[in-house]
């Protein structure tokens, strides 16, 4: 044939995506300082035999109850254990937990919300009043619940947590599908021929997905924040190392040791913050404010 | 007698109205009420009428974008409504859809190659490079060149005019046989008009598409239709060709919306008879008895608010008027 | 039907589906624990004798679904159970318990919302202000901090390196106060549990507040209010909080579940008598029925507080009314 080839390939055209959306995104400072302080916090989980010389929940590499040197930065708890190399490897714990718990909740979701918000009729009347009860019940203390009764194990927790959170992403889908649904472009697929599943996933959930993942980044921080929350209550694994039970383990002794609760506290604090703030960055992103005045 | 390529028969869509789960009435809006017509192959027939008088239904029906309330659409033969979910499907390609809003029409988050391609990939086996070569091809023929400075861009990056052309080419892809044109030039500056109305001409010349043209616009028609059907309050009113619709209206509805027509011409314009109804167009969930139009109509009597006018056959031309329908043609 | 009663009605009917929803959450977690569902229904340490008396009452040889009817007939009667651990029915437990939890969470409410409102307020007047950047990152922060450890900070900042405010307890116990000195002593172990309850809370209330009165202030009724001639105060008061509002009452009256959740935590770390420590001492525990009796009544409380602010809202908002 004559005429070139169209340069349209997957990679420049995903490529040309990333860059635009990083040169909007930098616009918001804050969710850039969130950025990295997430990619930090990432950095250290990967990298957590690197930068600690103790290892993490072993009793007795020091006397017992610290307060902070060199040699342990974080100090030591009750039974001698190094707090700083708990907490850098607490990090790998909390980011598992709260990334497949927001992960297997968003599926969750997704499905859901598509399917109910396509379809609609007595599916999606029965699945809304499914979602309802999840938000009107106190979802934390179902999961609390939820572990108490079947097990503490991770693999509990972040099921607990997932079954109570896929609610709230299912409802934002559903509203984005039913609003999307009856747009031009849609009646258009269904003209050309597409199947439902084709038009669902293909057509309307690439505009549909975007507050959920504005959504996601909370989702993280609450699924984090509910396992250290869990954990605090004493239904957390207690074989893997968690700021949580840190913390639990902190309350007794908050007059004699107060690093025991100081640190694992802050890196609960800098993972949610940087998770907020890259949260209302994403927020930005999709949804521009224009500055007034 | 050549077998029409779309035959409506009877087609009734209500819509039930229902106010919450403690009040359950009955009511129904009347959009499509007993309408009958039929367009013969390489004709473009004109639906018109006013915003909610059921063409725009009428043309989801004749899409099988919605189930009717009764009656029947038979396309090439085939009653529509009774095929499967997967014949549909195959049929699809040949009844295509060009939409008002040239906005709305295309998916934001495709580029034109992926919009274009999805009927190739959807409906034949091509290969990537074949679909490529295959959507540059459509890309010229409706009229943007060079294609490659298209393809790979996103909808919000085109005009109205370019965005029309560019559902026109989706439309074509599978070389379609029957087009529904939804007022695919309302939503258009007026100077662009011209310009998609004689792409379409051109694409049936060239193609041998038959057209069912919606449009409120009487000027568009009388540039593009060889047959038109006036629609009012869900019923079809009247039927003509095109000349002789505007040449005689038979109806008093037909003739109040030519008298609205803008006519470019200012002397004939200020000298012709303005016809101006009286009333507000009733509404389709308790349409007057009788026949729908005799609240407004200047010549109505006593038996057009009982008796309901069928729509009678006059020579090669329909009407549905008590009155009218005994003048012979001239 | 005049309308508000179509609206009681109406919340009521949406209700009542809910809070068979929970107890059949509760029968089904009950069953599929693992373990043996009567120990799970009636403790671990059950006895025989106990078992045998109990049979009766929730049908434990019966087939499932007739199980399921006894349960849900004992717990609509207020049987919600009996603690065998600390030989008290669990309701009983719950009800000694409950006025101390009401105590801090409507304190929290009260803080959080009026403080929140103002902060959002405030913060709104001048966007992207200095005083509008602390506000937000105050939000940020409250919104972002983990409850139990800021009621740790408190607890170790005010209360024991300060020792300005007692660190655990809802009164002196040696002292014995009464009268009038009671509320003020109840009060003064109440500030360090309430602030930190309402942290969150006030956190997202600024926020909500702030991008709400954001989003009306820009609108065109506002500048049809001030292009009057009103002074710039009032414009702002009497017409942007008005409907700046709205969202923000939904999320109080929303967040009443958010607040036991808390609560739960907040009263462990200062061993306030509430039903939040009633619950950490029965997970310690492991007595079960009580667990199960504890989370049932909570989202019944819930579940009717939420129908009260519907209602309200409905009465209030001449919009929802008419529909």
């Amino acid at each position: 044939m004559h005429r070139q080839r169209v340069a349209t390939t997957q990679e420049t055209e995903a490529l040309r995506q990333i860059n635009s959306f990083w040169r909007q995104y930098r616009k918001n400072r804050a969710a850039v300082i969130g950025f990295f302080i997430l990619a930090g916090i990432c950095v250290i989980a990967l990298a957590a035999p690197l930068i600690t010389w103790y290892p993490p929940l072993r009793t007795n590499v020091a006397d017992p109850f610290m307060p902070p040197t060199p040699s342990h930065p974080f100090g030591t708890d009750d039974l001698g254990r190094d707090l700083y190399s708990t907490a850098m490897y607490g990090t790998r714990t909390s980011l598992a937990i709260g990334l497949l718990a927001a992960g297997i909740s968003a599926l969750i979701g997704i499905l859901v919300g598509a399917i109910s918000g396509y379809y609609g009729g007595k599916a999606d009347d029965l699945l809304m009043r499914t979602s309802e009860v999840f938000l009107v019940i106190p979802t934390f203390l179902l999961a609390l619940i939820i572990v108490a009764m079947f097990g503490a194990t991770i693999q509990n927790t972040i099921f607990a947590i997932a079954i109570v959170s896929w609610p709230r992403t299912a409802r934002l889908l559903r509203a984005q599908f039913l609003s999307i649904k009856e747009t031009d472009f849609v009646e258009a697929a269904r003209v050309v021929g597409s199947r439902n599943m084709d038009i669902m996933f293909n057509e309307i959930l690439p505009s549909a997905i975007f507050p959920v993942i504005v959504n996601a980044s909370l989702e993280v921080a609450t699924a984090i924040l509910t396992e250290a929350g869990l954990s605090f209550l004493g239904v957390g694994d207690p074989n893997v190392p968690s700021w949580g039970i840190m913390l639990n383990n902190a309350q007794s002794y908050l007059r004699t040791a107060w690093w025991m609760a100081a640190f694992p506290g802050l890196m609960l604090l800098l993972t949610c913050l940087s998770l907020n703030l890259v949260g209302d960055g994403l927020n930005d992103y999709f949804n521009p404010r224009l500055k007034e005045r | 007698m050549e077998e029409p390529l779309v035959k409506v028969t009877n087609l009734k869509k209500y819509f039930d109205i229902r106010k919450g789960l403690f009040q359950r009435k009955g009511e129904f809006v009347r959009a499509v009420d007993d309408v009958s017509f039929e367009i013969s192959y390489g004709e473009n027939l004109a639906l018109v009428g006013e915003s909610g008088c059921g063409k725009t239904t009428t043309a989801r029906l004749i899409l099988r974008l919605l189930k009717p309330t009764s009656g029947t659409v038979y396309y090439s033969g085939k009653d529509l409504f009774n095929l499967t979910d997967e014949e549909m499907r195959r049929i699809r390609p040949k009844i295509q859809l060009v939409s008002q809003n040239p906005h709305a029409s295309l998916n934001p988050r495709k580029n034109i190659m992926q919009i274009l391609s999805k009927p190739f990939k959807l409906h034949t086996d091509m290969k990537r490079r074949e679909i490529q070569d295959n959507v540059l091809d459509l890309l010229e023929m409706v009229g943007l060149s060079p294609p490659e400075l298209f393809a790979d861009r996103h909808p919000h990056e085109f005009s109205g005019g370019q965005r029309q052309r560019i559902s026109i080419a989706r439309a074509i892809a599978l070389k379609p046989s029957f087009i529904v044109a939804d007022e695919p030039v309302s939503a258009l500056d007026v100077s662009v008009r011209a310009q998609v109305l004689n792409l379409l001409k051109d694409l049936q010349a060239k193609l041998g598409i038959t057209y069912l043209f919606i449009t409120h616009d009487l000027a568009v028609v009388r540039s593009v239709s060889t047959r038109v059907a006036v629609m009012y309050l869900g019923k079809l009113v009247e039927i003509a060709e095109v000349s002789k619709l505007f040449k005689e209206p038979l109806h008093p509805y037909t003739e109040a919306l030519l008298s609205a027509t803008p006519i470019p011409n200012p002397e004939r314009s200020r000298s012709r008879q303005r016809i101006i109804l009286g009333g507000d167009v009733p509404s389709p969930i308790n349409p007057p008895s009788g026949c729908p139009f005799h609240t407004r109509c200047p010549i109505a009597v006593e038996k057009c608010k009982s008796i309901e006018p069928p729509l009678t056959k006059i020579d090669d031309r329909y009407v549905a008027c008590l009155l009218r329908a005994r003048k012979t043609s001239f | 039907m005049t309308s508000i009663a179509r609206i009681f009605a109406r919340r009521i009917l949406q209700a009542i589906p809910l809070l068979f929803v929970v107890i059949t959450i509760n029968f089904v977690i009950i069953h599929m624990a693992p373990g043996d569902p009567t120990y799970t229904l009636l403790g671990e340490s059950a006895t025989p004798e106990f078992v045998q008396a109990m049979r009766a009452r929730f049908g434990l040889d019966q087939p499932l679904y007739l199980q399921y009817f006894y349960y849900v007939s004992r717990v609509i009667q207020g049987d919600l159970g009996f603690s065998l651990l600390r030989s008290q029915s669990v309701s009983s437990l719950i009800l000694e318990r409950l006025p101390a939890t009401l105590i801090l969470i409507f304190t929290a409410m009260a803080i959080s919302t009026s403080v929140g409102i103002f902060l959002g307020v405030t913060a709104s007047r001048k966007p992207y202000s200095a005083s509008d950047n602390i506000a937000t990152a105050a939000a940020l922060f409250g919104v972002s901090t983990p409850i139990f450890w800021l009621g740790q900070l408190f607890l170790i900042l005010f209360a024991i390196y300060a020792g300005l405010l007692p660190t655990s307890g809802m009164r002196d116990l040696r002292a014995q106060f009464t009268g009038f000195d009671l509320v003020l002593d109840v009060a003064r172990h109440l500030i360090l549990p309430a602030i930190t309850l309402a942290a969150f809370h006030l956190g997202f209330i600024t926020r909500l507040t702030r991008a709400s009165m954001l989003e009306v202030l820009g609108q065109d009724y506002m500048t049809t209010a001030r292009s009057k001639g009103l002074d710039e105060r009032a414009v702002v008061y009497k017409h942007g909080l008005r409907n700046a509002l709205l969202p923000v009452t939904t999320y109080v009256g929303l967040s009443m579940g958010l607040l036991f959740g808390g609560a739960i935590l907040t009263e462990t770390v200062f061993s306030w008598p509430g039903m939040g420590t009633l619950l950490y001492d029965s997970l310690r525990l492991r007595d079960y029925p009580a667990l199960l009796g504890i989370f049932i009544f909570i989202s019944v409380m819930v579940i009717i507080a939420d129908l009260v602010v519907d209602i309200l809202y409905g009465v209030l908002d001449p919009r929802i009314r008419s529909s």
